[in-house]
């Protein structure tokens, strides 16, 4: 089995979502996305989380190897025969790309054992959680795990540092608009095609959250076992984010593919749970706190 | 007409075309703007397996979905694997 090193969090009612302040300074950051793009982050509200315990590290390949050995199990992504990679022109189906190869057959595979384990759909994610005794965490867990109590930008505070996260800032020194980015990202295809760059887990000791998890800003988007649904009945989403309500489950996090402002804690995306797997996305486990006997 | 609404960083405005299969909608949205081939086609033209549809806000199964008629007036939304963020 692998490690089981998790940190406890303790229950209690905290206010989840994004404050309007802080999509006030969205809009006036030179980011690319309208305010509605961030609507279905809000309204900020309470929610009651019970006491629960959450991985402090990802989910790695030599952790998946290990549940794959025992089981047996076969991926989305190997049954399909293909997995998702963003290329210089957005997102392609890529004919061997698995857990195995996250970025293809091609691209050298060579000490990702300590990364953490991509090309995994959310049924994928929950089928090892299952074996290890969890849960995909709840979104209103992941979100308390990764800021705590209060409300801060990032897992270490309210202040951006491109050293404390895999993000696109990390890789790339000085770009801070998706636009120059994809420049940047096509021109690398270019080179060696689409490689993931994921890091080894924990390896961003600086970016570590309250609670004393890892990897909660940037690496790979999060699959949670929540489904998406908005804050409020008010709220008018994208379009895209409104069909998506009830359907499809929340991912939380944000990725090496992403500028600081989708890797801030209350930031929420929705992903298909149905078969989908990509070079960006993985997860880490959760469970309900075991309640010690009281006599 | 077919509206064809897309995520709001992809297009700001929808897109009027021509009713028809759900492969033929997505076609003449390409012939409008080819700049969507690479989102929304996956090899040999095909519908990608990856991007979902809404027709009048259900979501369409991907199961011949690509020979789905979409009726005159209907609202097709363009929903990727990731929305938001």
């Amino acid at each position: 089995m692998p490690v089981d090193d998790m940190v406890a969090v303790p229950g209690g009612r905290f206010l989840q979502g994004t404050p309007e302040r802080v999509l006030d300074l969205l809009d006036e950051d030179p980011q690319p996305f309208p305010r509605l793009w961030f609507a279905d982050e809000t309204p900020v509200h309470g929610v009651d989380v019970e006491a629960f315990e959450i991985d402090r590290h990802l989910v790695t390949v030599d952790d998946y190897a290990e549940f794959v050995d025992a089981t047996g199990h076969v991926t989305d992504a190997e049954r399909r025969g293909h997995g998702l990679l963003y290329g210089a022109e957005g997102w392609v189906e890529q004919p061997g790309a698995t857990w195995r190869a996250p970025s293809g057959p091609a691209a050298d595979t060579t000490g990702l054992g300590r990364h953490p384990v991509v090309q995994v759909s959310w049924a994928d994610a929950c089928a090892y959680a299952a074996w290890v005794g969890k849960r995909l965490p709840h979104e209103q867990e992941w979100e308390l795990a990764a800021r705590g109590w209060d409300h801060q930008l990032w897992p270490w505070g309210d202040t951006w540092n491109a050293d404390a996260a895999n993000t696109t800032e990390y890789w790339t020194a000085g770009i801070t608009a998706y636009a120059t980015w994809q420049q940047w990202w096509a021109a690398r295809c270019a080179d060696t095609g689409p490689v993931a760059l994921t890091t080894p887990v924990g390896a961003f000791p600086d970016g570590v959250s309250p609670w004393g998890c890892h990897d909660m800003s940037g690496n790979v988007y999060e699959w949670t076992g929540t489904l998406s649904r908005p804050y409020s009945a008010d709220v008018v989403c994208d379009p895209a984010v409104a069909v998506a309500m009830g359907r499809y489950r929340v991912i939380r996090g944000g990725s090496w593919m992403n500028l600081k402002y989708q890797v801030r804690c209350t930031e929420r995306m929705h992903g298909d749970p149905e078969g989908w797997a990509t070079f960006a996305h993985g997860f880490r486990c959760a469970r309900s706190q075991r309640r010690e006997p009281t006599w | 007409m077919v509206t064809v609404v897309m995520p709001s960083v992809w297009a700001s405005e929808a897109i009027e075309v021509e009713p028809g299969t759900l492969a033929s909608v997505v076609a003449r949205v390409v012939e409008h703007d080819p700049g969507f081939a690479r989102r929304l086609l996956g090899t040999e033209g095909r519908l990608a397996d990856h991007v979902n549809y809404a027709v009048d806000g259900r979501l369409v199964a991907r199961t011949n979905r690509a020979d789905l008629t979409v009726a005159d007036g209907s609202v097709v939304t363009v929903v990727p694997p990731m929305a938001g963020g």
